[in-house]
């Protein structure tokens, strides 16, 4: 008698729990990026600018790294990741430990400062 | 002493490429590749299918979306992130991408020297 309702419990749980999972799905920024607009702050802060283009932000004119024009839409960061919101992530904390002695130096960022700078770079499209 | 061998190396890189960042070529000038045709080279780029991966101005239907827009090309100064954007170093990366950053996106495509040097040529207009 016990064991039949709780399976049954259990059964409803699981389709609650895929239900929010649905939805979370359908959210616009991909799960794990941060703040957008907290993300264009600090790639003033930082000047992203001095090495990259970057459409819609001031003096983003660099001519050292690739042009992040549609960045949303590129296949892959750096010719060597997929990009995909953890990789981006990882690529911003870390780009010497993904490709050592790259021109792109390490900027110390937090995991959140990253989160949210591959927030701002996904809504380059 | 390989390690530190491979560090040094990756220092020499980075340095080389910073100082490269720290020139940038003069605005809106060509860069020119000797004995290269950039007519040639135009041809090449769409036989050749880089656009499939790049956007290339002036190239019909490179629209790519896997690597960087190749816009402003010729006045870029690090290519690939690791090589200061000279012709020699254009045409290096060119011919044997997989020898310049082993593993990266780009094919080795098979051109032979001058072939390169002709992509060269054409790239080294998109100002």
């Amino acid at each position: 008698m016990r064991a039949p309702r709780r399976l049954a419990l259990t059964g409803w749980g699981l389709l609650l729990a895929a239900s929010l999972a649905a939805c979370g799905s359908q959210e616009p920024t991909p799960a794990g990026l941060g703040d957008p607009l907290q993300g264009r702050f600090i790639a003033m802060r930082e000047a992203c600018g001095s090495c990259h283009a970057i459409p819609g932000l001031q003096q983003a004119d660099g001519l050292a790294g690739p042009p992040l024009t549609g960045f949303a839409r590129r296949a892959r960061i750096a010719g060597m990741l997929a990009n995909t919101p953890d990789n981006l992530v990882r690529w911003l904390r870390s780009p010497q430990v993904v490709v050592p002695g790259n021109a792109m130096p390490d900027l110390r960022l937090t995991d959140k400062e990253a989160r949210d700078v591959a927030a701002y770079l996904e809504t380059l499209r | 002493m390989r390690p530190r061998g491979l560090a040094l190396l990756a220092a020499g890189v980075a340095a080389a490429g910073a100082l490269a960042a720290c020139e940038p070529r003069p605005q809106n000038q060509a860069m020119a590749v000797a004995g290269g045709d950039p007519d040639r080279g135009a041809a090449l780029i769409g036989q050749v299918g880089c656009g499939a991966c790049h956007q290339i101005p002036g190239v019909t239907a490179a629209a790519g979306e896997v690597g960087p827009p190749l816009t402003h090309i010729a006045q870029r100064t690090v290519i690939a992130g690791v090589l200061a954007n000279t012709p020699d170093n254009l045409i290096r990366w060119i011919q044997t991408p997989q020898a310049v950053v082993p593993g990266n996106a780009m094919p080795d495509m098979g051109l032979n020297p001058q072939q390169a040097r002709d992509i060269a040529a054409y790239l080294g207009t998109l100002q």
